[in-house]
């Protein structure tokens, strides 16, 4: 399978600052590809210079099997990029920035527009700047579906907006992908919005992509143990996947990725009266994967789902740390 | 590119229009209506030779100024302060084709808007009986310069709104440039030969940098 997006050895700085670091990322095209990180993780950055919004200091992409550097309108045409916030010109009316958007696009089609403005109950005559946050989104989503878009990139799309707007938001999109072969990338704060569309995540930290894998496997690798005590919880020994270690009064908290017989064996000696092993949404899994003192992370791998005793270069999934 | 265009008339109308309106005021003044006789600095008719005598020139080049400036950071700064360049520059055509549409509205509607007092105040000076002094059109060749070179301005303001800077005073330096190359131009002696070719040649680089720096920037 060719991929929608792929990156070499992508690299930014801002400053002094590393902010995207040698990221190589590979998007097959039909991805649906949820970008995650916390804020100053590098998406917003990572998604401006593929779209050539920003020039990366070191590395190479292609879209669509085409350099950026060299995009040529036609295929930028084929592409989709909703920015964050959804800038649009708020002087115009809807009507107007239909009629200024699909004039870039021989192919474009007014009418699906049209549908879905009528979908999202958005008048043609309504003033994009006196149009809501989750107004401004929609129009922006039918904006960029104009030309019917191999590749769509969005994002945060839905930040800002509330429980309603993006609930409507993300049936749309779901909706839209369901277009075969059509690509999906999209970085996003709310993890249960990417468990809903995304078939595959990323996890961005300081920069380096830490976690790339189908979504469903980052959720299964990621398991909390408490070990219930009785009495004062005995320390935990250096244990490969340990991702973090609370105490609870008597209980220990324990967070794996890759949870095993190894890391079974070393709960069970430490002789708890009770071991229970939580299985995770997404959400969770991403807290507890991100959170926590800033120290370098173990690495999974796509294949085994196991943990890779922070060899960076040997995952499989995600690229490696610096 | 059509649509690019008209585009940017849409949203510079506004300043175009309060320029329109601050130019036609001081034509109208100029030919002696006196309506805007409390806009402090406004000529009260024409005392003198049209263009030669007079504050008309003054006010002209003030407000000439003022507009460049401002339609120069508003075709600029206004779409990398709202984030709007994320969404045109996306569109399917090449970055430089974008601001050469941009520079090219931004300069005819600026050269249109300016000549429209030089013109109107211009044929009521030709007019025999409207004021006691002799008039040939060949009075107002300083004030058409001056016109010409108001381009400048515009692209120096231009290229400062598009430039990114780390503060606001290295920011400002392309105008700054600007303003200082336009008195000298101003002034210059042997304008045909030597002014003429080189604000042209001024007019290209400008543009060309403008192209370039949007090219080259990033849009974080």
């Amino acid at each position: 399978m060719d991929d929608a997006i792929r990156t070499t050895r992508l690299t930014k700085y801002y400053g002094g600052r590393k902010v995207v670091d040698h990221l190589d990322l590979r998007i097959p095209r039909g991805t649906v590809y949820g970008l995650l990180g916390r804020n100053g993780a590098g998406k917003s950055t990572t998604l401006k210079m593929l779209t050539g919004m920003v020039r990366p200091d070191y590395g190479r992409i292609e879209l669509l099997g085409e350099d950026v550097e060299t995009l040529a309108p036609s295929t930028r045409a084929r592409i989709a990029y909703l920015a964050e916030g959804h800038p649009l010109y708020t002087g115009m009316t809807i009507a107007q920035a239909v009629a200024f958007t699909t004039s870039f696009y021989p192919n474009a089609d007014r009418k699906f527009v049209n549908q879905i403005l009528d979908h999202f109950a958005l008048s043609p005559k309504a003033k994009i700047g006196r149009l809501s946050k989750g107004q401004r989104a929609q129009v922006s989503l039918a904006l960029a579906l104009a030309p019917d878009p191999e590749l769509l990139i969005l994002d945060d799309p839905t930040l800002g907006l509330d429980t309603n707007v993006r609930r409507d938001f993300l049936e749309s999109m779901i909706q839209i992908i369901q277009r075969r072969g059509r690509t999906i990338l999209f970085s996003s704060h709310v993890l249960g919005d990417v468990e809903r569309v995304a078939d595959r995540v990323g996890v961005m930290i300081d920069g380096v992509l830490r976690v790339d894998c189908p979504a469903e496997q980052f959720k299964s690798s990621v398991r909390k143990v408490v070990a219930e005590f009785g009495y004062e919880p005995p320390e935990v020994p250096p244990c490969p996947g340990l991702l973090s270690d609370w105490r609870a009064g008597t209980r220990r908290e324990l967070v794996f990725i890759g949870y095993g017989p190894r890391q079974r064996a070393t709960v069970e000696a430490l002789s708890p009266d009770r071991v229970e092993v939580i299985e995770m949404n997404l959400e969770d899994a991403f807290i507890e994967y991100t959170r926590g003192p800033r120290r370098p992370l173990p690495i999974f791998s796509q294949n085994q789902g196991e943990y890779q005793g922070g060899q960076a270069d040997e995952g499989i999934g995600a690229q490696g740390a610096a | 590119m059509k649509a690019l265009a008209l585009k940017e008339l849409r949203e510079v109308l506004g300043i175009a229009a309060i320029a329109l309106g601050c130019y036609l005021a001081l034509a109208i003044n100029a030919m002696g209506a006196r309506v805007f006789d409390w806009v402090p600095g406004m000529p009260a008719g024409t005392h003198g030779v049209p263009f030669v005598h007079g504050e008309f020139t003054t006010v002209f080049m003030f407000i000439s100024v003022l507009f460049a400036v401002a339609l120069g950071f508003r075709q600029s700064a206004w779409e990398s302060a709202r984030g709007t360049f994320l969404f045109l520059l996306h569109r399917p055509l090449r970055r430089e084709a974008i601001f050469l549409i941009k520079l090219t509205m931004g300069i005819g509607l600026l050269l249109v808007c300016a000549s429209v007092p030089i013109v109107v105040y211009g044929l009521w000076a030709a007019v025999p009986g409207n004021h006691a002094s002799p008039f040939e059109w060949s009075m107002t060749a300083s004030t058409w310069r001056f016109t010409f070179l108001l381009p400048l301005l515009y692209l120096g303001a231009f290229l400062s709104g598009v430039r990114p800077a780390r503060w606001f005073g290295t920011r400002l330096l392309p105008l700054m440039a600007t303003i200082l190359i336009l008195v000298l131009l101003n002034v210059m002696p042997w304008w045909w030969a030597i002014g003429f070719p080189l604000t042209l040649l001024l007019y290209g680089l400008l543009a060309v940098n403008v192209c370039f720096v949007g090219q080259v920037r990033d849009y974080a």
